[in-house]
């Protein structure tokens, strides 16, 4: 296994196998999700940056037609992949953007280029295609395949898409994970497992096919396991089924179940440890790039919330998050827009931004309507909560109230060990949270903040109302300065530069 | 209650910022908070929070308490209730001025000290010493540590060490025998002073042992709130279910107490008392449900609380069996309060390894 990067004298910990809290529960609305699908507006804007790749220049200028699916950025040097256009039309401007990082899926300063394209109807087509037959490719021609059409790893955490066709070798793939398992609330699947069985099983073939270097497991919720059925076809492609409780969906708690707890304790990056994370969604456009050459146009989200009705939607990347919402059922002005999911995701500061290929749903939380009298008094039959302070635990049936509200005041920490309880990797938030306030840095990473994987649980069951996971974030981030600690694994004769992967990482740590 | 609000908002604003009044303000928005749920909404995830707040979490520590209190008052008469309330009010003003002098938001945490201290008082305890008590144990046990969730000592218990220093004759030998029988102490204001021992107190003095049933319902002198193991229990079972207290503590030092008085009794049968009477008697089910299991104090690792119960039993029966005082749950919690930050840095080094200093 490659493992470039290492802390030195760090004293390595099992990791106690836990089971997360169910959050899915709180979802009633548990409605089977129609995949609808939406032509674009007037216009997209589309991002000429994916994942962690780094940010293209594009190839064409204002007043250039382009076609769907042309290739308007690209940069086979770097870690990226080709940006194409997701419709028909004429390009009408090309300048700087705001944007998401999709690794915590924060904000980004306007330092992304996008090109804005003006949707001509009158130029739409669709060329229909001979399909190839993909067994008779070779691997390298699979991968040169799905890097030329755009297909990224769709991911929530930590995997550059660019690293489809970065600096790691294929060879230092030694697992895959294809995460179809679902574990926040009103963040749904977008792949109809029904629907489009044969093309997901097709695509995990080609994946396995492509990476043959590489074990595959598909990690599902019980849901899809019921619609998967069998899938025992490749003996490269083990099947695990998960619970579906928070944090089980996020990619890095699935690397620690599926491949053992204690070797992803340097933190980093999957990629780091030779795991490539990749979407559900990832086997279906890998179908669609190898089997019929399609490139990457549409992206699926997933919309959800306590008040609107789910829909999975395909649209165009770079339609903006605005215009999908405006065709929501029950979306109201004053709900929250969350970019991700609500334990984990980011508030959406304009609606403005576009839908990239790694924004994988939109949840709409509304707040609190009304003060309520006396609330730390009452019983609370519809209150959800870690403890069982409420008597909402003895009525398990009851709908519950659902909204944004931080249902308390900030107060110091009473050290009541709830964070220490719900974790996932056996870190003690509030410990960082003490001795990182006091900015004892030697402490604060003896404490291990870089194996927190951001699932937000220990912020969420805090009855203090600490933002805890800022507060791991921020440990995370400041660990940075000390790469000192990295030392360099030689693998073989190529020597790998002592850096940490480019990307956010580094803009943290030089502002820190 | 939209008009209580709107004037409560109105009153905060007018005195914000004033000379003088402008400590109000604190208190006038406290008011607010405490009839008012905040409508605040999360602006950084996650986006969906528990219920659970600070507040929530000490007002169950107090129903825990209530089937003790009103036991306390069946048996003493409405004076228990005086003392508590008198508790309050003196334990609330040293409260609020010191957060108001410290510029700080008041805390919820002196909800539970300050139903907790009375509790621990001798029946008998005049009222202006509970004053005494409660402030001092505010202000030395939590405030100069920087108020809740800093303090390391149990405020309640600094307050009732304080106490046992300063007024040895009131705090030790004033018990009277409760109230049984019918309508009991539910009648009456107070009961006319009848000095006896505590069973503690007469095992270490006369060497006779109480009748376990009498321990175990309550029918026996001492503190408070200590005397009925049974409603100990069920106030601690309903802090143990709602996961307010965690079970590892009161088991570890119930077990504890338990094997070494075992032990004891065939290496020091005089001073030792058997078992079972070492659970029920005194204050160890108070202590161990309701102070012990206090999170500030208390360490916060699992494997911290195991060893911090079981310290705790050590220390208890040897206090019991071998100083001059016949009850030692006071003292051990004190004690060990102090290495609780020292037990879960151990747990720290276990499992991470020590600090490391990249510059010697």
């Amino acid at each position: 296994m490659a493992r470039f990067l290492k802390y030195k004298n760090t004293k390595m910990v099992n990791i106690v196998q836990i089971s997360g809290l169910n959050l899915q529960k709180l979802d009633r609305s548990k409605t089977k999700t129609k995949l609808e699908k939406r032509p674009p507006g007037d216009f997209v804007v589309i991002p000429l940056k994916d994942g962690f790749g780094s940010s293209l220049i594009p190839e064409v200028e204002a007043g250039d037609r382009v076609k769907i699916g042309q290739i308007i950025a690209r940069d086979d040097g770097g870690v990226s992949t080709p940006v194409h256009s997701s419709v028909s039309g004429t390009v009408l401007d090309v300048s700087f953007m705001k944007y998401v990082h999709e690794e915590t899926l924060g904000e980004l300063p306007d330092e992304i280029i996008g090109v804005k394209v003006e949707v001509d109807r009158s130029f739409w087509e669709v060329e229909e295609v001979e399909e190839v037959n993909w067994e008779k490719l070779a691997p390298s021609e699979i991968r040169s395949s799905l890097y030329r059409n755009g297909v990224t790893s769709f991911g929530q955490t930590g995997i550059p898409s660019g690293h489809w066709s970065s600096f790691y070798d294929p060879s230092d793939v030694s697992d895959i994970i294809v995460n179809a398992v679902k574990s926040e609330p009103f963040t749904h699947h977008r792949v109809d497992f029904e629907g489009e069985l044969e093309e997901f099983k097709h695509g995990l073939e080609i994946i396995a096919r492509g990476y043959s270097e590489a074990k595959i497991h598909l990690a599902v919720d019980p849901e899809v396991q019921e619609a998967l059925g069998d899938l025992s076809s490749s003996q490269r492609i083990s099947v695990r089924s998960f619970q579906s409780e928070h944090p089980n969906g996020i990619d890095k708690v699935l690397a620690r179940k599926i491949l053992g707890g204690d070797q992803l304790d340097d933190g980093g990056f999957l990629m780091d440890y030779g795991i490539l994370a990749l979407d559900e969604v990832v086997p279906i456009h890998a179908y669609g790039a190898v089997v019929l050459d399609h490139p990457v146009s549409t992206t699926r989200v997933s919309l959800g919330g306590p008040e609107i009705s789910n829909v999975v939607v395909e649209v165009p990347v770079g339609l903006s998050a605005g215009e999908l919402l405006d065709g929501a059922q029950g979306y109201k002005e004053e709900d929250q827009v969350i970019l991700g999911g609500p334990l984990t995701g980011r508030v959406m500061s304009s609606p403005e931004i576009p839908l990239g290929k790694s924004i994988p749903s939109l949840v709409l939380m509304k707040g609190p309507e009304r003060s309520e009298v006396l609330a730390w008094l009452k019983p609370g039959s519809k209150k959800e909560s870690f403890s069982r302070a409420f008597i909402s635990s003895l009525l398990p049936n009851l709908d519950r109230e659902l909204d944004s509200g931080i249902h308390g005041e900030l107060r110091p920490c009473i050290s009541c060990g709830y964070c220490t309880e719900v974790c996932p990797v056996d870190i003690l938030p509030y410990q960082i949270y003490h001795t990182g306030s006091h900015d004892l840095v030697d402490e604060v990473n003896r404490l291990q903040p870089q194996r927190c994987v951001d699932c937000g649980l220990c912020a969420y069951v805090c009855p203090s109302k600490l933002p805890l996971s800022r507060v791991l974030e921020d440990a995370k981030w400041n660990q940075s300065p000390r790469v000192k600690n990295y030392v360099v694994y030689e693998k073989g004769e190529d020597k790998i530069e002592p850096s940490l992967p480019e990307g956010p990482n580094d803009n943290r740590g030089e502002a820190s | 209650m939209n008009w209580l609000k709107e004037s409560l908002n109105d009153l905060s604003d007018f005195t914000a910022g004033r000379p003088y009044l402008g400590y109000a303000t604190e208190v006038v928005d406290t008011i607010e908070a405490i009839i008012f749920a905040p409508t605040e909404r999360s602006q950084e995830r996650p986006f969906l929070r528990d219920f659970i707040d600070v507040k929530r979490y000490m007002a169950l520590v107090v129903i825990g308490i209530v089937p003790a209190t009103l036991a306390s008052i069946y048996f003493y008469g409405w004076r228990a209730l005086a003392m508590i309330l008198v508790s309050y009010v003196a334990g609330g003003i040293a409260e609020v001025g010191f957060t108001l002098a410290r510029k700080e938001e008041i805390t919820e945490g002196f909800l539970v000290t300050g139903i907790l201290f009375p509790l621990i008082l001798p029946p008998t305890t005049p009222l202006w010493i509970v004053a005494v008590g409660i402030i001092v144990g505010v202000i030395l046990g939590k405030e100069v540590f920087g108020g809740t969730g800093y303090n390391i000592f149990n405020p309640a218990l600094v307050g009732r060490v304080f106490l046992t220093v300063t007024f040895p004759v009131a705090m030790s030998s004033n018990w009277v025998e409760p109230l049984t029988g019918g309508w009991a102490g539910l009648t009456k204001y107070g009961i006319d002073t009848v000095t006896s021992a505590t069973p503690l107190g007469q095992f270490a003095n006369e060497g006779t042992l109480v009748g376990l049933k009498e321990v175990f319902l309550g029918t026996i002198p001492g503190s408070l709130g200590e005397s009925s193991a049974l409603l100990l229990i069920i106030g601690g079972l309903f802090l143990i279910v709602t996961k307010i207290a965690d079970w590892r503590i009161p088991l570890s030092y119930l077990g504890s107490v338990m094997a070494f008085s075992y032990l004891g009794t065939f290496l020091w049968p005089n001073q030792v008392a058997p078992p079972v009477f070492q659970l029920l008697a005194g204050g160890l089910l108070f202590g161990a449900l309701f102070m012990a299991t206090d999170p500030v104090t208390a360490p916060t690792t699992k494997g911290a609380k195991w060893v911090y119960g079981l310290f705790l039993g050590v220390m208890t029966v040897s206090i019991r069996a071998f100083s001059g005082y016949p009850e030692g749950v006071m003292f051990s919690i004190l004690l060990i309060n102090m290495f609780s930050p020292l037990m879960d840095d151990m747990v720290m080094t276990h499992r991470y390894g020590p600090v490391q200093k990249p510059y010697k």
